[in-house]
């Protein structure tokens, strides 16, 4: 303890760290108005937080193929210490995390937050909320069951509706014709890495914005 | 928001009572919960122990035909089954050389390793490489048409 305190007081002294964090932490005052509604958005990004370390832990023993998808599956479920545990946090947190944005998103749209000068915020939610849509949507069809395997079946034939392009997207988004072990490489890259990446940089600046403009005080 | 401070000594002394019992709490529910999150997760990147490395592997001969070789896992051993001309063998797939697991050349009827480029023949006698040991044989027995390695 008294080696840990010292090594702070030596970066403080350097760095100048407690005025940042009594500026954004510890100093903070959140507007006595403010109700536990205001913490939805902060709960999904929580839950993302959660959805990334628990991603991360399944990664070590899911495989991405065909042939063994299920199987990995089944060994974290049924074989790995707390395995199921981590997997059902996994599997909870994309429902959780969606139904988190939904409610911040009703917030903020009862209460007009969305107006100038924050529209830009409003737009990146959507943005976000999309992007989490779409993680959960590949998330589903790794564990390589029949549920799974129809669940990404009928949504990838969704944007079959769009015209003239519509099949093309369809065939695109499957890498082939039907749901394969294509579809499954495809799902699996997007899932671990582009769709979090992404939106890791849209919660940036929805962040950097609420930072800058401030927090929509209550009337 | 300003925070009050008591005057009278006597209840500034309760107030450091109060802190430092606060300040306790927190920290015991801090480790509490550390505790609930780490328990898991260092159980969870704990070995595993394989069901299925208790299982006898076993293989169906209709699958087998001349000329193929099949793999297998058994108690952590990447097994392999070849046919040659209706003579079954199988060995322990791991080069003896620095143990990667080597591929069965349908062509030449031989097993390439692919790190080093050992070749063995369907006996599992080296005949070129950086081995002079064989493939390990591995015992089997053929019921009813399935090969069962115990
Ligand atoms: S490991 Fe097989 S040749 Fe080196």
């Amino acid at each position: 303890m008294r080696l840990l305190k010292a090594c702070y007081e030596a970066l403080d002294k350097r760095y100048h760290i407690t005025p940042v964090l009594e500026k954004n932490l510890t100093k903070k005052w959140v507007p006595r108005t403010l109700g536990w509604a205001a913490c939805f958005g902060g709960l999904a990004f929580l839950v993302f937080l959660i959805q990334v370390f628990t991603g991360v832990l399944l990664l070590i023993y899911y495989k991405p193929d065909p042939g063994r998808a299920w199987d990995s599956v089944t060994f974290i479920k049924s074989n790995v210490p707390m395995g199921w545990l981590i997997q059902r946090v996994h599997s909870v947190g994309a429902n959780l995390m969606i139904a988190l944005a939904i409610m911040h998103m009703a917030r903020i749209a009862y209460y007009k937050i969305y107006r100038a000068p924050r529209e830009l915020h409003w737009v990146s939610g959507v943005i976000l909320l999309g992007l989490t849509t779409f993680l959960a949507f590949t998330g589903y069809l790794l564990p390589w069951t029949n549920l799974s395997y129809w669940g990404a079946s009928v949504g990838t034939e969704i944007p079959g509706a769009v015209p003239v392009v519509g099949e093309q997207i369809v065939t695109w988004a499957r890498r082939g014709p039907t749901i394969s072990g294509e579809t499954l490489g495809f799902f699996f890259a997007m899932h671990v890495w582009v769709l979090p990446a992404t939106i890791v940089v849209f919660l940036g600046m929805h962040f950097a914005m609420i930072r800058r403009t401030g927090i929509s005080k209550p009337l | 928001m300003s925070i009050e401070t008591s005057q009278s000594p006597d209840a500034r002394r309760l107030d450091e009572g109060r802190r430092r019992f606060c300040q306790a709490a927190i920290g015991g529910m801090a480790v509490v919960a550390t505790g609930a999150v780490a328990y898991p997760v260092v159980s969870f990147l704990r070995l595993p122990k394989s069901q299925r490395q208790q299982e006898a592997m076993e293989i169906a001969l209709s699958d087998l035909p001349d000329g193929s070789a099949l793999w297998g896992d058994h108690m952590g051993r990447q097994i392999v089954v070849i046919n040659v001309d209706g003579n079954i063998r199988a060995f322990d797939g791991s080069c003896p050389h620095l143990g990667c697991i080597v591929q069965w050349e349908v062509a030449s009827r031989s097993f390439l390793c692919p790190c080093h480029g050992a070749i063995f023949n369907d006996q599992g006698q080296p005949t070129g490489g950086p081995v002079n040991a064989p493939l390990r044989p591995v015992e089997f027995v053929v019921t009813d048409g399935v090969l069962r390695i115990a």
